[in-house]
């Protein structure tokens, strides 16, 4: 059933998280696609514990940033500084350049560094002083924020949201799940001791493999129509992006093939369109003061779209 | 999985089947002229025994046409079959028959053959009730089909099938009953003993027995609906459906079935019970009657007249008084002498040629009727002597104004008139031929009837077809009938209508309706003149004739009147002897007439045909599964029949309200499914149709395994 491969990873980070396994999944998808994601919750839901298990489960080297208001984007990206010795400037790469970057607190940050660090998700490289560093592949960043309302913010700008690919939210444990944390967290963190399961070069190899998942004509019909759908709701000041369309298409791929399939069902795509959608769809003021979120945007425009169930044509 | 049927089981099945069977050949050979039951029955039971005994095929088609030729050579050629003259008999009508199917002649098949045809038809009978018993564990449409045949046979052939049809219920319902209970045991896994099943069905063979004997003892309403035979029968051959009762001056197309109306019409104050005569019809059509004269002379009549020629009063004035209460402008005239007293502003006329009365207000010389009035009678009585003075010579010189009450139409069907002869041939006199012919229907069965008297069709003549086809109808059968006969005997008489005495309402009062309208018969007897018949069956009470000759006498008189032998009547289906002697025979003509007997069954065939396909559509569900199934075995296993099949099944899946939302997804729909029909299967089957329909490559799957998954659900929908 599902991809053996993917299944160790999430069996490994299932060792820390308890209960969280569609979060789990659904980071594993970005990973697998080569998206990011944005964690969002209120502190200590375990946000952190997240990306550092996935991080460690991987094996691959791991930066972490806590973005704090008084973060410059050179402690991101990285500063040139004179080297006495050889009369010249020298790059000291930041944080940014390495394979799964965890940024904590993004919207504790003022917007030049926040701005700073999407830059280089967006691009996969810094510029820093004319001079452009490539940042290795696989590159995998994982931001966590508050939500919005919480004080001392700079909520991030809606349009530079487009750079995750998928937005979820972690949630309480339930009441069973939180006595388990407990019992875990007696004597020792329990994510000291995590082993990698899984090189960077065989992640390499999964991401490559996730862009053979076929998608059929029907299901690409369906996308688009979803994505067309989101910008003709009456709520909906601006819908999503063609980017958007592509991110759920490759965040499609990428959950088929953890669920070991080789191509792509509606299934999948209705079940990460709110996680690759809402966070790209700008309401209307209007929609604030009727209730109306991004999330119950997304449910209407799943039930306005029809899941094609006919074979293409092309196979007839 | 159904246990097969133990031997023994299958031997309880055929007892009642063959009880079933019994009452379908009881009207079939009853109805055709056919005789010997008895072999027919023991056909079935040889059949029933071969297959109990389970004998091999070629032995029970053996002993099966060893059988039938053994009855047919017995029976048809009086010979056994298996001496020289039997088997010569047998090719020669093999070889006969054989010529006449080959020319397409089927009219001159002999009886071997459609002996051996019915022969054939119980054959695959008793197939089509094995099948179903073996395999179906189902006889349900079977006997509802009996029911519905005895039924229709009740209604609409003479075969009366009242016990049949009890009967036929208590052995479908047992029958039915113990099927049921057969299907209901196999889903449970143990194995039942004999005695353990027989007393499982116990308790509903006593309750189908129990409630039986009670429904049948009961008191029953009568029908609802008056008998629809006569409405049907008037529709298809095109009249007007049923009428109302009343006084009608159109006579001219009698027949058909009558509702009561009780419209009171007049009041008759009267010493005795009276006959109102208001008019007489001279020409009989074959279809009614008419009068010989468009328009009578009308001429005012003198106060008194005499109906009666020679008659002797016999009694004082009675002084009759009428109260009409309806506009109709005829004048009531009873029986014997009398005299009308009426308001001076009105006037009598009568029509002279048909007795016809009608009276009129004087001052606005508008027809219009005297409210009341009053009529003087003295009674009469004959002259016995007289009445037996009236010897068939007497009739041979009569006036030739007596010829329009002998007229009779050409094309009157010869056997009325043998019929009049053999029911008169043995008394001498006109009275007593009169006599004859007003007894003869009640002595042979005729039945008195509104509601099912039939309308004659375009061929038939309507006393013909009373008096040897429907044997039942209302007054105007019976006096018609009578007038014909009588004028087939060269004696005169007239169709006389009016009314008969109604209901009292006290000593001396009568209340007549619309309901005592009525016809009955005057013949002309030489010497004593026009005398009154009252043929129709329950109704000679007020018109019997007193007699001037002492009680002794007339008692002789009367015995005499009986001992008419009354000959019997011809079978209606007597054969057709012109028929069969014509060389050639016109198919299309005997194809035309086969149309018009058949005609209504067709039409019922279709409405049933309809009716049932219209069953078969709204339970497709039901029945679709098997068909849909019996098609996939015949298909190969690729991935187009597969989508085929698929489609098939969310089709069945919608009947049963299992729709898939637009916008839920096929793995979504599969779970709802599931779990409404407790099964696994559809998640199965759709993820192999998810892969056929978003993978771009065709993968290898067990396609057995997913079409006993499909038959399974779809079967599950039809449950």
């Amino acid at each position: 059933m599902m991809n053996e491969q993917v299944a160790i990873i999430l069996q490994n980070i299932e060792k820390v998280m308890i209960g969280k396994r569609e979060v789990a999944e659904l980071s594993v998808v970005a990973l697998l696609a080569g998206g990011h994601v944005l964690l969002e919750d209120v502190p200590g839901v375990g946000k952190t514990m997240m990306v550092r298990a996935l991080a460690k489960s991987v094996g691959a080297d791991f930066k972490r940033i806590q973005f704090t208001p008084d973060l410059l984007p050179s402690d991101v990206v990285g500063v040139s500084i004179y080297n006495p010795k050889t009369l010249q400037f020298e790059f000291r790469q930041g944080p940014i350049v390495s394979h799964i970057v965890l940024a904590d607190e993004i919207n504790r940050t003022s917007p030049k560094t926040q701005s700073a660090l999407l830059e280089a998700m967006e691009e996969g490289s810094v510029t820093v002083d004319g001079e452009t560093i490539v940042i290795p592949k696989p590159f995998f960043v994982m931001a966590t924020q508050n939500p919005i309302e919480y004080e001392g913010t700079y909520p991030l700008p809606e349009a530079q949201l487009d750079r995750f690919l998928l937005k979820i939210s972690m949630g309480y444990p339930t009441f069973d799940e939180e006595i388990e944390i407990l019992r875990r967290a007696e004597h020792a963190s329990p994510i000291d001791t995590l082993q990698p399961v899984i090189t960077v070069a065989q992640l390499y190899e999964l991401q490559r493999a996730v862009k053979a998942v076929h998608i059929e004509e029907n299901v690409k019909t369906y996308i688009v129509e979803l994505a067309r759908q989101t910008r003709q709701d009456q709520y909906v000041y601006l819908g999503v992006s063609p980017r958007a369309s592509i991110a759920l298409m490759r965040a499609a791929q990428a959950y088929a093939f953890m669920k070991g399939r080789s191509y792509v069902i509606p299934d999948d795509v209705q079940y990460l369109m709110p996680s690759v959608f809402s966070h790209r769809i700008i309401l209307k003021p209007e929609a604030r003061y009727e209730q109306i979120e991004q999330q119950e945007v997304v449910r209407r425009v799943l039930a306005r779209v029809a899941v094609p169930t006919q074979k293409a044509a092309q196979y007839e | 999985m159904m246990q097969p049927l133990k031997r023994w089981e299958l031997l309880v099945y055929y007892m009642l089947v063959f009880l079933i069977l019994y009452e379908w050949l009881v009207p079939i050979l009853q109805l055709t002229n056919t005789g010997r039951i008895q072999y027919f029955m023991l056909f079935i039971l040889v059949a029933m025994f071969c297959t109990l005994m389970r004998f091999p095929s070629w032995l029970t088609v053996s002993i099966k046409v060893l059988y039938i030729g053994w009855f047919i050579t017995l029976t048809h050629g009086g010979v056994h079959l298996l001496t020289k003259d039997g088997l010569t008999f047998l090719v020669s009508e093999v070889v006969f028959n054989v010529g006449r199917l080959v020319s397409l002649d089927i009219v001159n098949v002999t009886n071997s053959l459609r002996t051996f045809l019915f022969f054939m038809l119980i054959w695959m009978l008793m197939y089509l009730i094995h099948y179903w018993l073996t395999v179906r564990y189902s006889l349900f449409y079977f006997i509802v089909m009996t029911i519905f045949f005895i039924a229709t046979l009740d209604t609409f052939s003479p075969y009366d099938g009242t016990w049949a049809i009890v009967k036929v219920l208590m052995y479908g319902l047992i029958l039915t009953g113990i099927l049921f209970a057969k299907r209901l045991l196999s889903y449970i896994p143990e194995v039942m003993s004999a005695p353990k099943k027989i007393i499982f069905v116990l308790p509903m063979i006593v309750c189908v027995i129990g409630m039986g004997a009670v429904a049948y003892a009961l008191p029953k309403n009568a029908p609802i609906w008056p008998d629809p035979v006569p409405f049907i029968k008037t529709v298809t051959n095109g009249g007007s459906g049923v009428s109302k009762v009343g006084y009608d001056e159109d006579d001219r197309q009698l027949g058909g079935a009558f509702e009561a109306d009780d419209t009171l019409v007049f009041t008759a104050q009267s010493q005795g019970k009276r006959y109102w005569r208001i008019d007489e019809r001279d020409t009989y059509t074959s279809k009614g009657w008419e009068n010989s004269f468009d328009t009578g002379t009308i001429e005012y009549v003198p106060p008194k007249s005499n109906l009666r020629g020679s008659a002797q009063p016999i009694e004082d004035v009675d002084i009759v008084s009428i109260t009409m209460s309806t506009e109709d402008p005829y004048i009531l005239s009873p029986y014997g002498n009398f005299l009308y007293e009426y308001p001076w502003n009105y006037m009598v006329e009568e029509r002279v040629e048909s007795g016809y009365r009608y009276s009129s207000f004087i001052e606005p010389e508008a027809k219009a009727a005297i409210p009341n009035y009053r009529i003087h009678v003295v009674d009469e009585a004959y002259s016995l002597q007289q009445l037996r003075d009236t010897d068939m010579s007497k009739y041979e010189n009569l006036d030739a104004s007596f010829d329009r009450y002998l007229q009779l139409p050409e094309n009157l069907p010869q056997r009325v008139r043998d019929l009049a002869v053999d029911i008169t041939e043995s008394v001498p006199t006109a009275y007593q031929k009169a006599r004859a012919i007003e007894n003869y229907f009640a002595l042979n069965g005729y039945r008195y009837s509104t509601s099912e008297a039939a309308i004659p069709g375009e061929e038939d003549d309507y006393v013909d077809q009373f008096l040897f086809e429907t044997k039942v109808g209302y007054c105007d059968n019976f006096s018609t009938s009578m007038v014909v006969l009588l004028r087939s005997l060269d004696i005169p008489a007239r169709w006389v209508k009016g009314f008969v005495t109604g209901d009292a309402i006290d000593e001396s009062t009568y209340a007549i309706t619309n309901n005592e309208a009525h016809s009955w018969v005057e013949v002309y007897l030489v010497g004593t003149g026009w005398v009154p018949f009252e043929p129709t069956i329950g109704f000679n009470g007020d018109l019997d004739i007193e007699f001037d000759l002492d009680t002794e006498e007339q008692l002789l008189e009367e015995q005499a009147l009986e001992e008419p032998s009354t000959p019997e009547a011809p079978t209606p289906q007597q054969p057709n002897d012109t028929e069969t002697a014509t060389q050639s025979v016109d198919i299309g003509k005997w194809l035309a007439n086969m149309w018009q007997k058949v005609q209504w069954f067709v039409y019922i065939m279709l409405i049933l045909i309809v009716i049932i396909v219209i069953i078969l559509y709204r339970r497709r569900q039901r029945w679709l599964p098997n068909y849909y199934i019996k098609q996939a075995n015949k298909e190969a296993l690729t991935w187009q029949t597969f989508d085929k099949q698929y489609q098939q099944l969310i089709k069945q899946l919608k009947y049963k309200g299992l729709v898939r939302q637009p916008d839920e997804t096929l793995a979504a729909f599969a779970k709802r499914v599931d779990m409404s029909l407790e099964t696994t299967e559809m998640a199965t089957l759709i993820a192999a149709y998810e892969q056929y329909i978003y993978s771009d490559q065709l993968p290898e799957v067990d396609f057995h395994y997913l079409k006993e998954c499909w038959e399974y659900l779809i079967n599950r929908t039809s449950g």
